[in-house]
Order: structure tokens, then C-alpha cells, then sequence
């Protein structure tokens, strides 16, 4: 049994510290992105971090917190976060075997379910798993010098080839970093001295190797005529007596020089194909011309044909006066085209002007009616505004028509009230009355005028936004009524 | 600096489990920062009233309490005019077993059961102390008028 606890104990503690390792040293063990599958118990619950409890000790009174979070808690204050009872670290034991199973059991998702691991396992095997299970895990590249970081996975890949990686010379069987490799072997002592050549078996050092190689009398080497067909093959040694009696080398020049003549030929030949083809194409433009033509004009009288403008070709039987009918029609035609091409020019210009006098009249003339249009507005509108004035006036001086005491001039009652004054108010009823017949024939002449001049600006210039304008003065608005009081008759006055 | 667990754990809890009477909401900004507004509770002379007060959780929490602050005018004999609250769980006596919910909760306590003889605002303890005993001797139920004048005045909406 106690066996069994040591056990789990060990394996709690390896887990956890696994986990600091692979995953980020510095970081605390209770922010290491657990996840539990299952809703926890909330007895299993550390009071302080809120999380499961890990490690978890339990004080002699009976509280159970993470060794972490209680070794905080105490440096702070000297008791119990829960009861305030006196408390040291080391008064506190490891929690009952059964609690730190269950906590230990519970089940977490892997640390690396962000980046796509999916394993669902127990929470005491996360720390192996992260080691040797998860691929996931970021790792940093064991060799020394190298910061290399990344999944495991890929780690793998990268130690074989990383550059700080441990090798040993082959020849002096030291060991040093990949990337110390080239320089060592400019310096190895023990790689300096016993090289054999691989041709003549000479012993010599390393570093002259290349240089031997260069004139060692048993290198393998081909003929320098392999090119033009010497299959020759032998040592550096042979290589100076075959040369000497080597047919080939013999006939080389002839033969380069051949090649050399050939290549120029081919070149020219090529040339003037290309040159051909140009011509061909050009012939069969002209000959397609040619048809358009004839199939268009008349065949024109021989005579008048001289005998230099024979084409090329002599496609039809009058082929001769053909061409310089041809000819000459089209001198013809184009001298016909520059003429009709002067005349639309000098119509252009014309019509231009014409236009440009036409638009600053027609503008001068807009201006002008517009003015005038506006004058006519300000006098009807200074016109009925008085109009309005004096209706105001009638309508609060109460007679619209006289008493009967004034005559029959108008038709209307005078309130009781208003009795003692009523000789004068009639008088004046009378005059406004005057008054306002003159001012309502006015503004109907003015309403004439305005209409008539609209409509002549509207003939001349056929513009609709003045239009509109009038429009509101001379018509459209609803009719407003005034009723005059002259001879008891009323005249509608519509504006 | 990275938040701790607990704290988004706490922020999680008081939203999904909010305490009646008291609601606490973080700045998005300031994860650590909370405005909180305790309803004064029945049967105190501060019924009626929403008390707006400013949590703050400081980078030792939960080693170190969260500093509180009432923002409304509150007469009381353990809150001063600044608002700071005389709450022993708040200084020497805080845990790290505690929690926003629980020091909220002691904090709406305190509404309930004023303490004049920790006195932070002494005038007002004398004052609370000697409308108190008035009360008592006339045994009445409704003693503490200015606090609930207060009350009226700065936490009512």
C-alpha cells in the first residue's frame, strides 16, 4: 500500500515538473492552461486559486489548499486563509492519499488543444504526455547555442540538420559544431597527413591533394578529340604519345573549319528563306488589291497606256492599262478627297462662329429679360404687400360697407360699438376703397406684364427654370379672392 | 501582465450567479477595474438607495484585498467623506480565501449593521451613536435621520 502511494506521489511530482519544462519554465504551475472535461466537484476546489487542487496540503485544521497557493498565502499572513488559526508551512501534510487521487484523476484536455491536439487524458499524464506523446509541444532545440523553437515534431527534423549540432572530424575524430566543420579542416593536423593518392598511391598531405591531382601521371583522362570522335582513354602518362599520333587531332582543323562554313550557311540560308517568305506574302496583297480593283472600275481604253507601268504580274488580258487607270484614278480620288476635306473645314468654322454670335445674343437678351422680370416682381410684390396692408386695415376698422347713415355707397353693418365714428370711417372706407380698385388694376397689368414678358423670353429662349419662376405669379398659384366694396358690388380679383 | 484564472473565474461566477442587491461589472478596458452598485438594504436607513462604489483588484491579488471605495455621499460611521470603508477584512484581517463576492457581500453588511465603535468618520459615529440611543430610549424603529436624508439626497435616482 505504501508502495502504491510513493508511487503516485513520484508520479505527480515528475508531471508536474515535466510540464514546466516543456512547455514554458517561467510559468507558474497554476496557469498552465488546464482544461477539465467535467464539471469539478466544488469540494475539490483550492478556495484561493479556484482551480482543482494540485499537490494539495491540508493544515491541522482541516483545510486543504495547493502547496503553491498555501506557500503564498503564508508568506502574507501566518494562518489559515480560512479560519485564521496560527498556521506554519511545514504544520501542513500532504492531503489524504484519496483526495489527491481523485484530483489526479481528473480528466484535462492536452495543453495543446489550441494548437490542435485533441487527446482527452488524466491530469497526472499530462506532464508524460506532453514530453513523449504530444507532437504539439513547443520544444526548444537541445543543442547548445541554437534557438531554435518549435513542435516537436518538426524539432525532430531540425536537430538532424542543425547547425550546432555535435559531429567529429572524420579525420582527427574531434568533437565540434557542424558549422565549425569548414574551418576546421583547414586546420586539422591529423587530416594533413595521411592521404593517399587514389591513382598513384603517393602518400601525401591533405592540403596538397588538389595540387597533385593536377599532375599526377595517373589521372584517367580521355582524349581531347573525344569531341569529334576519339574514343581514346588512358592515364596523363599516355596521354602526350597518343596525341602526337592521333588521327583526329590530324583532320581536326579541316573539320573545324567545315563545321565553322556549315554553320554560316545555315545561318544565310535561313535569311533568306525568311526574306522569301516576305516577298510572297507581299505579292499576294497586292494581287488580292488588284482584283478588288478590277471587279470596281471599267477595264480602261489601251491606248492611254504606257508601256513602264506594267505590273508585276499579268493576271488579266488589258492588265497593262489597267494599272495606270488605276493609277490615275486614284490621284484622282485623292486630290477629290483633300478638296471635300478644305470645304468641311472652312464649315466648321463658319458654323462655329455663327454659333458663338448666336449664344452671346441669345445670353445678352437672357440677361436683360431677366432683370426686367425682376424689377416687375419687386413692384407686384411691394404692390401686394400695400394690398395686403390696406385689406388689414379695412378688415380691423369694422365697416367693409357703410352704415346707412354714409348712403348707399357700400353694403355692409357697423357694429353698436363702433356707431359714433362711423361718418369718418365711411369717408375713408370710401378713398380705400379708391385705393385699393387702382392698386388691384395695377397689379393685374403688372401680372399682364410679367406674363407677356415671360412668354416672350420663353419663345426666345425656350428656359424652363424661369419658366417656373412666372409660373408661381402668373397662374398656377390657387386664386385668392378679395371682395371690393364698390357700389355693393364685388369684383374677384384673382392673383 | 497576464490575468490570473481566479480572477476571470470570479468575473465569470459574478455574472452568472449575481449576488441579489449587488452588481459588479469589470472595465473592458481594465479587467481588474469594477464599478459596483450595492442597493441599500431593507430595513437600514439607507433602503432605497443605489451606492455606487470603484473595486479594484491590485497585481497581488488574492495575496493582497482589492481596494474598495464608495462613490456616492454616504452618512455612515465607518465610511468617510472620501468614501473609504473601515472594514477590517479589507486591511490586516484580509484572505486570500476571499473573494469579490464575499468582501461586496461584508460591504452590504456593514449597510446593515453600521459598527460606531471602529468609528472612521467620528462625527458621524457620535452623531449615530446619540440618534441611536434616542431611538432606543424612545423605542422606535426609524432612528438615523440624517443617514437616511442622505440617502434620499445623493443615492436616490
Amino acid at each position: 500500500m505504501t508502495d502504491i502511494e510513493a508511487t503516485s506521489s513520484e508520479e505527480t511530482g515528475r508531471a508536474h515538473g515535466g510540464q514546466d519544462a516543456t512547455t514554458n519554465s517561467q510559468t507558474p504551475d497554476e496557469d498552465l492552461p488546464l482544461v477539465y472535461v467535467d464539471t469539478v466537484n466544488p469540494n475539490l476546489i483550492c478556495c484561493i486559486c479556484q482551480s482543482p487542487f494540485r499537490e494539495p496540503l491540508t493544515t491541522p485544521c482541516g483545510h486543504t489548499f495547493c502547496r503553491a497557493c498555501l506557500q503564498r498565502a503564508i508568506t502574507v499572513m501566518h494562518a489559515c486563509p480560512i479560519d485564521r488559526l496560527a498556521l506554519q508551512l511545514e504544520d501542513a501534510r500532504p492531503a489524504d492519499p484519496i483526495v489527491r487521487d481523485i484530483v489526479n484523476e481528473l480528466r484535462v484536455q492536452c495543453p495543446n488543444y489550441l494548437s490542435g491536439c485533441e487527446q482527452v487524458l488524466l491530469r497526472q499524464d499530462v506532464g508524460r504526455h506532453l514530453r513523449t506523446g504530444c507532437s504539439l509541444t513547443t520544444v526548444i532545440c537541445p543543442n547548445d547555442g541554437c534557438t531554435e523553437r518549435g513542435p516537436a515534431q518538426q524539432m525532430e527534423t531540425h536537430v538532424k540538420t542543425c547547425i550546432y549540432r555535435q559531429i567529429e572530424c572524420d579525420a582527427c575524430h574531434a568533437e565540434l559544431r557542424a558549422l565549425e566543420l569548414e574551418d576546421h579542416r583547414h586546420v586539422c593536423v591529423a587530416g594533413d597527413s595521411d592521404v593517399c593518392c587514389p591513382h598513384c598511391l603517393v602518400e601525401l598531405p591533405l592540403s596538397g591533394l588538389d595540387r597533385h591531382l593536377d599532375e599526377c601521371m595517373d589521372y584517367p583522362l580521355h582524349c581531347r578529340n573525344a569531341d569529334v570522335g576519339c574514343d581514346w582513354e588512358g592515364t596523363r602518362r599516355g596521354a602526350g604519345d597518343h596525341l602526337r599520333g592521333c588521327i583526329l587531332g590530324k583532320v581536326r582543323m579541316l573539320l573545324d573549319d567545315q563545321r565553322r562554313r556549315q554553320e554560316e550557311l545555315e545561318i544565310e540560308n535561313a535569311r533568306l528563306l525568311e526574306r522569301v517568305q516576305q516577298l510572297e506574302a507581299g505579292m499576294a496583297t497586292m494581287r488580292d488589291e488588284m482584283l478588288a480593283m478590277s471587279e470596281v472600275l471599267p477595264p480602261p481604253p489601251l491606248h492611254s497606256m504606257p508601256p513602264n507601268h506594267l505590273p508585276p504580274t499579268a493576271m488579266f488580258e488589258d492588265g497593262v492599262s489597267m494599272g495606270a487607270h488605276l493609277e490615275e484614278q486614284q490621284h484622282r480620288l485623292i486630290d477629290e478627297t483633300e478638296q471635300i476635306r478644305r470645304d468641311l473645314a472652312a464649315l466648321n468654322a463658319s458654323v462655329t462662329a455663327v454659333e458663338m454670335k448666336q449664344n452671346v445674343q441669345l445670353a445678352t437678351e437672357t440677361i436683360r429679360q431677366r432683370e426686367e422680370i425682376q424689377v416687375l416682381q419687386g413692384l407686384y410684390q411691394s404692390l401686394a404687400m400695400q394690398l395686403r396692408r390696406i385689406t388689414a386695415e379695412r378688415s380691423r376698422a369694422p365697416p367693409v360697407l357703410l352704415p346707412r347713415t354714409a348712403g348707399r355707397a357700400s353694403g355692409a353693418n357697423v357694429p353698436a360699438t363702433h356707431s359714433r365714428t362711423s361718418g369718418v370711417q365711411g369717408m375713408q372706407t370710401c378713398n380705400d376703397a379708391g385705393v385699393l380698385m387702382l392698386t388691384a388694376y395695377m397689379l393685374l397689368s403688372l401680372r399682364v406684364a410679367i406674363h407677356r414678358c415671360a412668354s416672350t423670353r420663353n419663345e426666345a429662349v425656350g428656359s424652363p427654370p424661369l419658366c417656373l419662376r412666372v409660373h408661381g405669379i402668373c397662374g398656377a398659384s390657387p386664386p385668392v379672392k378679395l371682395s371690393l366694396p364698390v357700389n355693393s358690388t364685388v369684383y374677384p380679383v384673382i392673383l | 501582465m497576464a490575468i490570473p484564472k481566479r480572477i476571470t473565474k470570479e468575473i465569470g461566477r459574478l455574472v452568472s450567479e449575481p449576488v441579489p442587491g449587488i452588481e459588479a461589472k469589470s472595465h473592458e478596458e481594465n479587467i481588474r477595474y469594477f464599478d459596483v452598485t450595492i442597493t441599500g438594504p431593507v430595513q437600514s436607513p439607507f433602503e432605497g438607495g443605489a451606492f455606487k462604489l470603484e473595486l479594484f483588484l491590485p497585481d497581488e491579488y488574492p495575496m493582497a484585498p482589492p481596494k474598495v471605495r464608495f462613490l456616492t455621499k454616504i452618512y455612515h460611521p465607518n465610511i468617510d467623506k472620501l468614501g473609504r470603508i473601515c472594514l477590517d477584512i479589507l486591511k490586516d484581517k484580509w484572505s486570500p480565501a476571499l473573494q469579490i463576492r464575499t468582501v461586496l457581500l461584508s460591504i452590504q453588511a456593514l449597510l446593515s449593521a453600521p459598527n460606531p465603535d471602529d468609528p472612521l468618520a467620528n462625527d458621524v459615529a457620535q452623531n449615530w451613536k446619540e440618534d441611536e440611543q434616542g431611538a432606543i430610549a424612545k423605542g422606535t424603529l426609524a432612528p438615523w435621520s440624517a443617514s437616511r436624508e442622505w440617502t434620499q439626497l445623493y443615492a436616490s435616482n
